[in-house]
This record gives C-alpha cells, structure tokens and sequence, in this order.
C-alpha cells in the first residue's frame, strides 16, 4: 500500500537540501535523522553506497541521496547527516539511510497545493517525483521514498555494477 | 484440570505423530533398511495406541478401521503373515487413510474417501480369514482366549476328604458364565488311593463377573490346592486405559480387575523373601496374571513415567518470546565484545581472568538458546520419502531414494518454508528428470533412477542439494523455449549456467504436456523466490543425459559464530573460525614464480590478496599476513594485514540491496563498535578464481 | 454296598450301586482289586443304578478305564442315567472313546 496515495488533505514532509535544491519526503517513511559519521565502507560497491552504520545494533546501509538522484556525489560537511527511512519490501519494512547535505523543517502540504511535476527541466526521473510545490518563494520537490529507495531497484543496480558479471546472479 | 477439546487435540496431535512412526516404518521395511521385527513391533504399537486413544474419545470409525489394521499386523507379528511387498504396499495405504479420518477430526474441509476405505477394509479381510479347521482342536492347554478367564486348578490330594467336590464348584461356573473349555486331566500314581484327589481341571470361562466372584468359588480348597485364575486379554486393553496416576505395578493390575488383593498381598510376602524378583514376575510365577497383562501393565507403568519424563523433555515454546531471548543473548554477546576490549586495555589480569569466565558462560547460554530453534532436516525430508515412493509409482518408475545427512540441524522456520520448494524441486526430477524405465534402459542406464537428498553445514551455511541421474538439463531446448518465450534474444551470449537459470523465470516450462503432478512448471520460480526469501541460493549443475544436481544454499541467520578477526586497510573481516587451518606471516619470498601460489610446506596453496579483490583503497602494509582456510577438500590461503582473534560474532544479514554480494555473508559488530563483514569462504575462493581466470 | 461282578454270557459285568462316591469309593476300589485277568478281557461297566455320583465316583472311573481297557475301549451301561451323564458333560467326558 503506497502510503503517497493516501486521501488526507495535509500531508507532513521532511524538507532537505541537496546542495542549493530543496526536496520534501513523506514523514511517514521516517524514523529518524542521525548525524553523518561512523560509516563503515562496503568493498566494492557502487558509488552511491557510502556504507554500513551501526545503529544500536542494527547494521544499516547508507545511500549517498545526491548521487542516487544523478547529481554529483555530496560533500562532507558537518550539517551533513543521514535520514533513516523505512522503505516496504517483500512484506517487511527495511530499514535504510539516504544521506544529504542538510535537513529543514517539516512542513504541512495541502493536496491542492502539490503541482504535477514540470515535464522537463527537473532533471530526474519522472517516477520519483510526487510533485511540486511552492513554498514562500522557494521551490520543493517532493519525492516518492519508496520509489527513491526502491530496495529491489537498489539492488539490482548494485548487482549489475559489480565488475565480475558472468558468474551469473546469487552464485 | 484439561478440557475435552484440549484432550481432543492432543490426542489428534499424538496420532499423527504415531501415524508419522507407521509411515517411517512401513518405508524402511520397504526400502529393506530395516530389521523387519522391530519396525512391525513399532508399528503395531502404533496402530494399537490409535485405536485404543479414540475409543477413549468414541471415534468409533478411527476405532473400527485401525481394530482392522491392528489385527492384520498382530497375525505378522505372530509370524502367521509375511510381510511382503503386497501388504506393506495395503498398509501404507492404510496409513494414508488413517490420516485422512485423523485429519478430518479437526477440519471439516477434510475429505475422507469412504470407498477407499470400505475397499481397503475388504483387503485387509482377505489376511484375516483363518483357514478352515477340519478336525476339532484336542483339548489340550489352550492358551488364554480374547476374552475368556482361564481357570486351571491343580486339586490337592486331600480335597474329596475335606468334603469339596469338584463337580459342585464346575457346575456354580456353569451359572455365572459360560464355559468355553473344559479339560480334565489327571495323573494317577502306582499306589492309587480312591478317596485322594488326583484330577486336574482346565478351564476357559466366559463370564462378566469379576476375579472376586470366580476366586470365591474355589474358597475352601484355596489351602490344599493350587487354583490360578488368569484375566482375558481384553483387561490388557482396559489397562491401557487407566487413567495416568503414577502407580505401582500391583496396584495397576488390581485395579484393573488382573489380580486379586490377596493375590497381591501373597506376592508382595514373597517378594520380602525373594527380594531379586520383581512384583511382575511373581505374579507371572504364581499363575495369577498371564505375561502378556503383566507386560501390558509394565509398559503402562513405562508410559507413564515415560510420559511424565516427556512432559518435561518437550515444551511448546511461542516462537516470538524464542526470538525475543535470542536477540536479547545476541546484544549480550555483542556488549560481552566491547567489555572484553575495554577490560583488555586495562592491566588489570584479575579483571580480565573474571571477565573471560563471564565470556565462556555467555558462550554456552549462546549455543543452548540458539539450539532451541534448531530442528533436524530429517523431518522435510521423511515427507519427501513418501512423495517420492507415491509419485514414481503413479508415473511408473523406479526411483530409489539416498538420504544423507538427515541430522543436519537448521533454524525452525527455515524447515517450515523449505518444505514447499524442497517438494517441487523433487516432483521435477521425478516427472522430468529421470527417465522410464525402458528409455533408461534403452540408454544403457541402469532401470532404477537414483535420487538423492543431501543436507551439510559449511561454514556457516546449510547446504542442501537434490541430484537425481536422469536426463538432465538440454541447454539448446531451454534457450530455445526462452527465445521463443521472449525471455531473451537471440543474439544474447549466455553461458550454460545462465541458461539453466532461465527456468527460474516465470512462466518458463519445457515440460512437452502440462502433467498434474508438477504444475505447468510454474514451480520454478516460486521455488527461486522461497530460497532467497530464506537469503539462500540455489545453483544448478546439470549434465545431458547424466543427471541434475540442485543446490541449496542458506544460511544459518541467526548463528552467533565462533569467528577470527582480521583487517585489510580500514576493513574489518571476520572468518569462521572452524574453516581456519592456519595463520602465517605473508613472505614474499616464497612465492612461485609471479602467479598467486604459495609453497606451503612442499604443498602448493593459492591464495588471495584480500585487498585486491575488494579493491580496497589503502596501500599494502608492510607486513602482511596469510590465513590458510579450508572448504571440503580445497584449501586456499587469504592474505590479509591483521591478525586480531577470535570473537563471538553475531551475525546479522546483509541488508537486502546487498543480496548479490560475493564472498560476504553477512555483517556483525564488534566489540569496538565498528562493522565486520563476515567472508563466506567458498564464495569468496570461487569468486577469486573466477576473477584469476578471466586475468 | 460295593460294585458287583456280574455274569452275563461271556461278559463280566461290574454293578456299580446306587453310591457311586466319597463314600463308596474306598470299597468299590478293593473290591475291584480281586477282578482276574480273564475277566478284565471281556469287561462291561454298569452305570445304571448310580444316584449319587461325585467326583470321586468319577475319578474311579477314569481310574479304571486307565487301567483296564485294552485294545479297544471298555463296554458301558447306563450311561443314559441321567444322574451320570449330567456329571460327564459338565466335564465334558465321553467314557466310551479310549482314554487319551
């Protein structure tokens, strides 16, 4: 059940920066937001798996968000942190973490106010986006984190990056 | 105090159990594993406890079927039967009716083949009829009728003169019952006194009363003679009814109407003189109680301690406070880690020597909690047994079935889910793979088909794989079915290994007809989709013509591993420590030539530069260091920088967008708070030669 | 009264009286003691008068068809008394085949 389809008038979103572009993400899908730090690196994984994390016992894999919605990899700053997000998969709830440059306040979005997205111009794929909306000047992006985060998408890419195909899948 | 729908239950429960034992045994006898004797014993036993529990409960149908297949198999336990090919073939199927009316009893979606049942019943007729008698039995010394006391009493000499006289005491018997036997015997000697008694009488009394009444009978003479009064067989029955009380033998059979209380109480005289005799025997010895009720009582009595013994040897545990006190001793072993690093920087040894008994403590709660959840594959794969028995007969080939390594212990829940795949993978190799008898034939192949199931750890994983020596895989046929499936191109290069995989894609079939019994092959995939929904793998090896070997991989998820730290630049490694054969410094002198083998004591070893095959950023440090693994019969050397010891390691599976990692089977924390990758040793080996041949 | 031994044609018949018992058995048994070797060979047993029969009138009986019948089994008499054949029923006895 896609929780972006529910029928409520005014949704909450997690608003973040990715450099100077602002995104917005259902808070439903948050848990919880974490300083950036203490990554463990993955061997030989693509660029857009920063690591693993341990968070208080669970070991939690790290998406660099930047480079997953085709931008260019972040910069580590110490506003940078990481937003824990539990995405639905195979009948569970994953745990994941997307890593960005900052986060911003949570806003209530009324329905009406959602724009469909521009058809060009956003520089993303179309499915990822929900909308946009347009918040005191500014302009957000607001996000499907199920699709964004999309467990079987993530893995599959992860699968096909890696240098030795051949072997064939799950050997 | 239980309700009769609990009791109900559990009698539902236990019956299946037994039916399981009658369906295990029947197969072995079969299969010809077994010492026959045994197995009929067992199953009889079974059969006998059904029949009697659903008296109990009045499901009188259960009752009056399995009466039939219990008198069957006593006749093959007097030898009176043999148990042929035939009969265990009509037992089975027996069985299988059984646990269709068993079933039925707690859910009313349960079809039970009446005719089946009526026709199996016929059959079981036919070994029932005893062959006629023509001439009338001699009256000698029967043994015990079903259900008739049997009298025997030896008069003493002098009863004629103490004024007894035998007729009256037959004839009263005539009134209380029916006598069904009566033999006169007597032993006259040289000098024949006429007013002593010589006669002896035998007799076999069909009568309601009790033991009390008949004893009454023979009252006076009980001083002068010897008189035995021995309970029908049917008291054996009502004795396994007795309700469970922790009794004594004696006071079982008494209450079972076996013996009479002074019979007892004579006994238990005796046996302060004969201390070495048991109360049984005794009674056996004195002619009170026939052996067969003295037996029947002491495995009440067996039973029952039996049971109370069991009561506490099996539990029913929810799986979810299970799994809750797993994940609680695993963060006790994971906040055991950082303690010991913590204590290990200290200096103080009388810390760190009371630390390191806390540390083997948390070791075997460890190992005692996570055996809890452990179950013996065995059980998917007697299941098996009967699916492949019934199947190849219904196709018309001749498999037989190896089992090995049916012991092997893996998480409960994966046993649950494995049942499914485990079944389709074997209904293909039946259907599909191995061929009828005359195409085997006809290609030189021996006319039985050979099917094996195998199940073995290896490091950290459980393996199970299904080969069977039929006609294996057609690479050309599948590539050709998925081409024109769409599933693929026809300019796509594929290896063999990817082409076998093809018939994991859904809706793939190379089946030529949809048979009934494996579907349109849409087993396939959904079987793919179990395995990794277990986090395992499946493999295919195949040969045309030779065979097929299916290999399952899974792995054992919540282990907490014996495991061996080491590091490769910042990358914190942990190996199973029972696949390590040896640690050595990394020389580089003792290099062959330039190529990635090491001579290890006149032995060649390869091995693998850690940091090269995960490319890890960080420059080689300046020593290095080799640890020698060993999987099955390879071994391979892992070169690494740190050797830091051994650790508990909890392990925690890779998060699913890992699931195509190679040589990485999961993750853990360490003590110092950091994440360890956990090597899966064979992966990794494989992956390395893979990597080294394609150089 | 004891049994008698009879005459009849070729044939020694043994009279048992109307007590054929505990009381009578003591008696009838030395009685029979003097009975010759001619005579065993050609013997009938008489049941006919016989009212009071016990078991130990019948244990005689068993007693001396053990002991004197030969080839064949002996000859009797009476054996429709009912006072007699109730007794041999109940035991379930037919005095007329060979003892076993």
């Amino acid at each position: 059940m896609n929780h972006t389809d529910l029928e409520v008038n005014r949704q909450q979103y997690l608003t973040f920066l990715l450099r100077d572009e602002c995104f917005g993400i259902s808070i439903d899908t948050v848990r919880e937001i974490i300083e950036y730090g203490q990554l463990t690196t993955v061997p030989l994984m693509p660029d857009f798996v920063k690591g693993v994390i341990n968070l208080r016992g669970d070991i939690v894999p790290v998406i660099d968000l930047s480079i997953r919605l085709g931008r260019n990899a972040l910069e580590l700053k110490n506003r940078t942190c990481i937003i824990i997000l539990e995405i639905p998969f195979e009948g569970q709830r994953v745990v994941i973490g997307a890593a960005v440059d900052s986060v911003n306040e949570v806003l209530e979005i009324g329905k009406e106010q959602v724009e469909p997205p521009p058809s060009f111009g956003a520089r993303l794929k179309a499915q990822f986006i929900q909308g946009v909306v347009n918040v005191e000047q500014s302009f957000v992006v607001l996000l499907h984190g199920d699709k964004v985060l999309s467990i079987e998408e993530l893995a599959s890419l992860i699968e096909n990056v890696k240098p030795e195909k051949g072997r064939g899948e799950n050997v | 105090m239980m309700d009769m729908a609990q009791a109900e239950q559990i009698f539902i429960e236990e019956a299946q159990d037994l039916l399981q034992v009658m369906e295990t045994c029947l197969l072995d006898i079969e299969g010809g594993d077994a010492t026959p004797a045994d197995h009929i014993a067992a199953i009889f036993r079974a059969a006998h406890t059904i029949k009697g529990s659903a008296g109990l409960f009045g499901f009188n149908t259960v009752v009056g079927f399995t009466h039939s297949v219990e008198s069957v198999l006593d006749k093959v336990r007097d030898n009176k039967l043999q148990m042929d090919a035939v009969l265990v073939g009509l037992l089975l199927d027996c069985q299988q009716h059984m646990a269709q009316m068993i079933a039925a009893l707690s859910d009313p979606g349960q079809v039970v083949n009446a005719a089946q049942g009526t026709f199996l019943l016929e059959q079981l007729g036919t070994y029932l009829q005893a062959p006629k008698d023509p001439t009338p039995a001699p009256v000698t010394v029967p043994p015990a009728a079903a259900d008739a006391w049997r009298i025997d009493v030896a008069y003493g000499l002098d009863v004629f003169r103490d004024g007894m006289d035998p007729v009256s005491q037959l004839s009263y018997l005539s009134t209380i019952g029916t006598l069904e036997e009566v033999g006169l015997q007597y032993q006259f000697p040289a000098d024949f006194d006429p007013e002593s008694c010589y006669l002896h009488l035998q007799l076999q009394l069909k009568t309601s009363a009790g033991k009390q009444k008949i004893e009454d009978v023979f009252e006076f003479i009980q001083e002068s003679s010897q008189v035995q009064i021995q309970p029908p067989l049917t008291v054996v029955e009502q004795l396994e009814h007795t309700p469970l009380q922790p009794e004594k033998l004696g006071q079982l059979l008494v209450d079972a109407g076996a013996v009479t209380p002074r019979e007892l109480e004579q006994v238990l005289e005796l046996q302060k003189q004969q201390t070495h005799s048991s109360v049984g025997e005794l009674l056996v010895q004195q002619g009170a109680v026939p052996t067969a009720v003295v037996e029947a009582a002491v495995n009440r009595q067996a039973h029952q301690e039996h049971k109370r013994a069991s009561d506490f040897q099996v539990l029913k545990v929810e799986a979810r406070k299970l799994d809750h006190l797993i994940k609680l001793i695993g963060e006790m072993v994971t906040a055991g880690s950082a303690n010991e690093v913590l204590i290990s920087q200290t200096n103080n040894e009388q810390l760190q020597e009371a630390f390191s008994s806390i540390t083997h403590l948390i070791e075997q709660i460890r190992d005692g909690a996570l055996s809890l959840r452990m179950v013996q594959i065995g059980e998917s794969f007697s299941r098996l047994k009967r699916i492949v028995r019934d199947v190849s007969r219904e196709l018309g080939k001749d498999v037989e079935l190896d089992v090995v390594g049916a012991e092997t212990e893996l998480d409960k829940s994966m046993v649950e889910k494995l049942s499914d795949p485990l079944m389709h993978i074997v209904r293909n190799a039946l259907d599909h793979g191995i061929e009828p008898v005359d195409i085997r034939t006809y290609r030189g192949k021996p006319a039985q088909g050979r099917l094996k199931l195998a199940a073995y750890h290896e490091a950290g994983a459980v393996v199970i794989e299904i080969q069977d020596d039929g006609a294996g895989l057609d690479a050309s046929r599948i590539r050709a079915k998925a081409e024109e499936k769409g599933l693929i191109s026809s300019e796509q290069a594929l290896s063999q290994e990817d082409i076998y995989r093809l018939i994991f894609e859904p809706g793939f079939s190379t089946a030529a007809q949809v048979t009934n019994l494996s579907g349109r092959g849409v087993g396939m995939d959904v079987v793919k989709r179990n395995i990794e929904e277990l986090r395992g793998q499946i493999l295919i090896d195949s040969e045309l013509g030779k065979g097929t070997r299916f290999r399952i991989r899974l792995p054992l998820t919540l282990a907490i591993i014996d495991g061996f730290e080491v590091t490769v630049g910042d990358t914190h490694l942990v190996l199973p420590v029972n696949m390590i054969q040896e640690c050595l410094e990394f020389e580089h002198a003792e290099l062959v030539e330039d190529r990635n083998y090491l001579n290890l004591r006149g032995d060649v070893l390869p091995f693998v530069r850690l940091r090269q095959l995960f490319q890890l950023p960080q420059p080689p440090a300046s020593r290095e260091n080799i640890v020698v693994v060993q999987y099955g019969r390879s071994r391979a050397g892992l070169v690494v920088d740190t050797l830091n010891g051994e650790l508990q390691a909890v392990i925690k599976p890779l998060a699913p967008i890992f699931r195509s990692t190679h040589g990485i089977s999961g993750s853990t924390i360490l003590g110092s708070g950091d994440v360890g990758f956990i090597l899966d040793i064979p992966q990794l080996i494989e992956y390395a030669c893979s990597t080294e041949s394609a150089r | 009264m004891a049994v008698t031994i009879e005459r009849k044609a070729d044939f020694h018949i043994l009279v048992f009286s109307a007590e054929l018992s505990i009381f009578s058995v003591r008696d009838d048994f030395d009685s029979l003691k003097t009975l010759s070797q001619e005579a065993v060979s050609q013997l009938m047993i008489d049941l006919s008068h016989v009212q009071d029969f016990d078991s130990a009138g019948l244990q005689l009986l068993l007693y001396l068809r053990q002991q004197l019948q030969s080839e064949q089994p002996l000859r009797w008499l009476g054996l429709d008394n009912p006072v007699i054949s109730k007794v041999l029923t109940l035991f379930r006895l037919d005095l007329t085949a060979m003892e076993a």
